[in-house]
Formats: C-alpha cells, structure tokens, sequence
C-alpha cells in the first residue's frame, strides 16, 4: 500500500517536472516554435500509439482504422469551436468528440470484432474509409476542402496534460484485472474464455478506450493545426500511427514514448532534406525492423517498483 | 453423493459426421470420473459441448449446483465457467507469455469486481481488490509449489509444470466440476505419477468432481470411481474400474474381436 502511493507520487512529481523543464526552455528560447511544433506533434502521436498499442499490443486486435476515429474527434472541435472560440468551447468539443468516437466505435465494432487478424484490420480500415468518405460528402464539415481558421485554442500544455492523462487511463487499465483480462484474450481466446472471460466484452472495451483516447488527440490535432481536411485522416495516417507502436514495441508503453519521439525528432531534423526526406525515413524503418523486428523496446516497460525493488536488493537491506 | 450434472441425449452432428450420438450421462458430487474410449471416439467433442466450447445439436445438459439447477446448453463458454465447470485442453492452452502469478489471476477476474473508474483513478478500493486476489492467487499456488517461479513466464516452464499450472489455472475459477483432457498426454512414468498424485490431491483436497480422459489405462483403473466408455460417439459402457475391465463390449472395441 505504501509502495504504491510513494510510486504515484513519484510519477506526479516527474510528470511536473517535465512541464516545467519544457516551460523553461522555451522562456530561455533553447526550445524555439520551430520545435515547440515539433513537441506538439509528439505529443500527438503518443497519445493515438498509445490508444493504438492498447487495441493491437495488449487485447491482440489488429485494427487499421485509428484515423477514422481520430477525425471524429477533430471535426467534432473544429465545428464547435468555431462557433465558441473559449477554452469551455474546446472541452465541450472535446468530450462531444469523445463521444461521438465511442459510439462511432460500438457501431463499429459490435460486428467487427468478431473477426479475427487480417479480417478484422480490412473491417476497421473500411469502416475508417467510411467515417472519412462520409465527412468528404458533408456540408458541416466543409467536404473535401476541410475546415480553416479554426481557433487555436489548445497550446502545448494542453497537449502536455492531455498526453497524461491519456496515457494514465491506459496504463492503469492495463495494470489491472481488466488489462489482465485483455491480455489474456491476446494470449489465447478459447482458454480466456473457459477460463470465465467474456472475451467479446473486453476487446469492445479496449477498442473503445483506443477509439475514446484517439479523438482526444484528433481535438488537439484540429485546434493546434487550425486545419483539417479529410485527406488527413486516410489510411496513411492509420498505418503512420500503426508505424510508431510498432516501432517502439508491440504491447510496450514505454516504448510507443520512445518511437513517437525518435520518429518525431527523424522527421524534423529530414526536413532539410527535401524529397530525399521520405526515402531516408523508410530506410531508417526497413532497417529497425531487420535488426530489431520487435520493435525497440519489445515489451519491455519501465517500472519504478522494479527499480525500487533492485536498489533494495543490491543496497543488501533484506526486507519484503 | 448427489447428482451435479445431468447430461440427456446430447447429440453433436458436425454436417453429415455424428461426433456424439445420445450419450446420456450423470456427474454426481465429489467424484473422480474417466472418459474412456479408442481414438476419435468424440470424448474432446463431448468435452467442448459440457463447457460449451460448442453448443450440441441436440439434448439437454442440466447443472444442479451452488446456484441451483440451470440449464447448460446454449449457454456461452464463459458463462458456463462461471456457473463452475472448468478445463484444462489437450494440447496445453496457457496464456503464455503471461507470468505464473497473471495466469492465475485472470482465471479469478469473473469472481472480483473492481469497477473500471475504480482501477482507473487507483482507489483505495482498487488496491484493497487487488491485494485479496493476489493473495488468493499465491495461496493457491503455494499449494502445488509454484512459490519460486510466480514471475516465470508461463512459456518458461518444463512441460509437466505447465500441465499442473494449467490444472491450478482451472481451479482458480473455483468450479464445482473440473474436466481434464487427456493430462497426462506426452509424460514420462515418473510425470504421470506425480501426476496421478495431485489430481488425487486435487480431488481430496478441493472436494469437487473430476472428469478425466485419459489414454493411460494404469492412471485411469488407479484412481476413478467410474468409468465411462466412449466409442463412435455413443456410450458403449459404465461402471467401476473391474467391471469395464471384466465388460466385453470394451474388450472387443479396444482390441478387436477374436480370430
């Protein structure tokens, strides 16, 4: 009991920190617009590996229609708030967005995910597809032009608390019974369910939870850019985010951390480079995944209780 | 002893193949039960249909337990789990990559509520849950001695240790009815004693009923009460270890008749 809330504290405090670490490089000017930009974007994509990671890493369901529900999300807020340009006029459409993306979700994924593997991530691609071609046809949304000068209403410490609280929610779910079941599904579908596992029900949650944290980082994606069109959430965008947890380890956190900003920082610094920009940056990938095809970290997760537990043991107090 | 489970002409037809035909069949409390029969004789089949696996064709499957009497069939995999009938599988189904201690655990997840928000916000309620099911979970496994490897990825274990784990697994739901397939499939002698030794164990100690399919005729004729002989499909006998030893219709199907 007491290790766990000194671990909770020592989160809390590493999480301020890292806000007041990036705070004071950009008043000092080390961390410029150029990469406060760059940071955003992270951000972004840690929150949509995240959500991701928990559908494909941790209940084991190969989805492929990540973009849909981060459009949701982002049109929800691009709509809403341009008629209320407060910071209330983002959180109503942020929650509006996060709504909209669950129910989007049960629709979707009350029949889909029955389907197993391939079959499941050509349903969600399509069902993705659909969102997006259905958002292309509507006036509200502006068709295929998208939407412009949406108030920027969501800086980068709405983007810093949003990334954990995001990655909180999804963290917690997985350290207990519920991600346990999840895994289990994961692990071996007919041994969970004899085992008492309504397995149909936990994979819905997860992929809700993924669809629920994807339309968080659609809002910001919409209110930071200012604007969205619907060739912003095709199946390139799915298969980029699909990228990042792969990268960093399929059923990793800590390791979707690291791939969204090493692939983050990649992209930044090729900019220089122009067209040859896409052709290192697949390089870079090919040759992860030959020499490490379980991504970086593979399901390796840093934890402070283990790191207590190994400074115990080598400090040689002989407790627990 | 009183009757637990009451099977009724349950018949399985997969398109033109009759796996199970009729077989009617009772559980009573507290027993250790074999499912005999050749190869092929529908003992799995009958085995996914009780804990529905699959759902039979036709018949009645009635359980008369802790929440008193319900019908089985149609019912789904995990509800039947609850209501108290376990497995193990033939070709071991563990999760895993999933430690000792997680394997058990997940088997427990239908018995403890821990509200969504509640693990989500951590409470203090999260934490009191997770303790007791810990605890629960290291209790029982402490029993078949796993202390030492409740980390352990369950891939990581010898073969025979994963065949009990699967057994703890099972009964960490808490059933009332316990189904083995074929658990001593692939051991060496000394495997199977041991083996033989903690279904007994398991039996005495938990006071459920045991179901076994089982090939090895010296495990099944030293430890079960009753026997029921399978073959193509149908029930070909009943009774107590000498008297399907001494019964010829079994004699016939298992070594042919005589020239």
């Amino acid at each position: 009991m007491k290790a766990n809330i000194k671990t909770n504290i020592i989160w809390l405090i590493i999480m301020v920190a890292g806000f007041y670490l990036i705070n004071t490089l950009i008043l000092v000017g080390v961390v410029n617009a150029f990469i406060e930009n760059m940071l955003v974007t992270i951000g972004i994509n840690i929150i949509l590996a995240t959500g991701l990671n928990l559908v494909i890493g941790f209940a084991g369901q190969f989805s492929l229609g990540h973009a849909g529900f981060m459009a949701i999300g982002s049109y929800a807020t691009a709509i809403i708030t341009s008629s209320m340009e407060t910071p209330a006029g983002f959180y109503i459409a942020l929650v509006v967005g996060i709504i909209l993306s669950i129910i989007a979700a049960l629709i979707v994924g009350i029949p889909t995910l029955r389907l197993r593997g391939d079959y499941l991530a050509i349903a969600t691609m399509g069902a993705a597809e659909i969102i997006r071609i259905i958002i292309n046809n509507l006036k509200i949304t502006g068709g295929a032009s998208g939407i412009f000068n949406i108030p920027n209403l969501a800086s980068w410490p709405t983007v810093y608390v949003m990334v954990c609280i995001t990655t909180i929610i999804i963290v917690n779910f997985i350290r207990s019974r519920g991600g346990r079941a999840v895994k289990s599904v994961r692990e071996d579908e007919i041994a969970a369910e004899a085992m008492g596992i309504n397995i149909f029900r936990w994979k819905l949650l997860a992929f809700v939870i993924g669809a629920a944290t994807a339309a968080v980082a659609g809002s910001l994606h919409a209110s930071y850019l200012q604007t969205i069109g619907p060739n912003d959430f095709n199946i390139m965008e799915s298969i980029s985010i699909l990228i990042v947890v792969v990268l960093g380890g399929v059923g990793s956190i800590t390791g979707t951390f690291v791939a969204a900003a090493v692939l983050g920082v990649i992209d930044t610094i090729l900019q220089n480079f122009g067209t040859l920009r896409m052709v290192i940056y697949s390089i870079a990938l090919i040759l992860l995944m030959v020499f490490k095809p379980s991504g970086l970290l593979g399901t390796w997760e840093l934890s402070l209780q283990r790191i207590f537990k190994h400074k115990r043991k080598t400090g040689g107090v002989a407790n627990d | 002893m009183t009757s637990l489970l009451k099977v009724d002409n349950v018949v399985k037809n997969f398109g033109g193949l009759t796996a199970v035909s009729d077989v009617s069949l009772t559980l009573n409390t507290d027993e250790l039960v074999a499912l005999i029969g050749p190869n092929g004789a529908g003992k799995t089949t009958l085995f996914n249909i009780l804990t529905g696996v699959i759902p039979p064709s036709s018949g009645s499957i009635v359980l008369a337990g802790r929440e008193g009497t319900v019908a089985l069939n149609g019912k789904s995999a995990h509800k039947i789990a609850r209501l108290g009938l376990s497995r193990t599988f033939q070709n071991i189904r563990l999760f895993k990559e999933l430690s000792v201690l997680d394997n058990v655990m997940i088997a427990m997840t239908s018995r403890y509520k821990e509200g969504f928000w509640s693990s989500i916000f951590r409470s203090p309620k999260f934490y009191k849950t997770e303790a007791q099911m810990k605890a629960e979970a290291i209790e029982l496994l402490k029993i078949f001695e796993f202390q030492g490897q409740l980390d352990t990825a369950a891939k990581n274990l010898p073969y025979g240790i994963q065949r009990r784990l699967e057994i703890v697994r099972a009964l960490a739901t808490k059933p009332q009815i316990l189904f083995l397939d074929e658990p001593a499939a692939g051991m060496n002698p000394d495997e199977t004693e041991d083996l033989t030794q903690l279904i007994m164990k398991v039996q005495r100690t938990f006071h459920i009923t045991v179901v076994l399919i089982e090939h090895d005729m010296s495990l099944v004729m030293k430890i079960a009460q009753r026997i029921y002989v399978l073959e193509h499909g149908s029930l070909l006998a009943e009774g107590t270890p000498e008297e399907i030893q001494q019964n010829d219709k079994v004699i016939k199907a298992y070594l042919g008749e005589e020239a």
